[in-house]
């Protein structure tokens, strides 16, 4: 699966740090899901959403492997 | 996932911080590095410490928790604890052949200490691995 969380970031202008306090997990969770080494639950995935302000199929997408 | 059976994050540095302590002096002692010369009682008292503090250190370092447990963490938790078990498995495995066929596990003693080793490779292992999928850039 990949995602658009590293660019969602960047718009955001906050640090995996920061992102990682306000959703309530570790920075390694926010660095592995960056690298796609991490597939989220859908809970943390709603909430990533939730934060910033989209679905959460714009952020996580289906790739061919998927 | 409820880690109730995780000690609180603090546990962590004590363990990591006893473990390699409590066998040095355990080892030291062993062969007479240090207190070559005190009584056996005194020594006894020694050895029954830094065995403990080497025992409690490992227990502390694998069973507490990280500052932020998550499903990440839970998840490389797992993964780490399944890998550490298929090691201990290959190393018993690999024992028992070895009391069977070749001359190197004969003596109860060597036997004793080869499984005893099993048990710890598996808490090192994990240790080692654990700590580098977290902590690796």
């Amino acid at each position: 699966m990949k995602n658009t969380l590293k660019i969602e970031r960047a718009i955001k202008n906050i640090t995996q740090d920061e992102l990682a306090k306000i959703i309530g997990v570790s920075r390694q969770t926010i660095n592995a899901m960056e690298a796609c080494k991490y597939v989220p639950s859908t809970v943390l995935a709603l909430k990533i959403a939730k934060y910033f302000g989209k679905h959460v199929e714009d952020i996580f997408t289906l790739d061919a492997e998927d | 996932m409820k880690n109730w059976f995780l000690l609180p994050h603090y546990f962590k540095k004590t363990g990591l911080i006893l473990f390699p302590i409590g066998f040095l002096v355990w080892l030291s002692i062993q062969l007479k590095v240090i207190i070559p010369y005190a009584p056996a009682a005194i020594k006894a008292v020694f050895l029954t410490g830094s065995a403990c503090a080497f025992i409690f250190g490992f227990f502390f370092a694998v069973f507490s928790k990280e500052k932020i447990e998550d499903e990440f963490i839970n998840q490389k938790r797992m993964e780490t604890l399944f890998i550490s078990a298929l090691i201990q498995v290959i190393l018993i495995t690999t024992g028992f052949f070895a009391i069977g066929l070749g001359p190197w596990l004969q003596t109860i003693e060597n036997q004793m200490l080869y499984f005893l080793g099993c048990i710890f490779v598996f808490y090192l292992s994990y240790i080692i691995r654990f700590n580098y999928v977290l902590y690796k850039r």
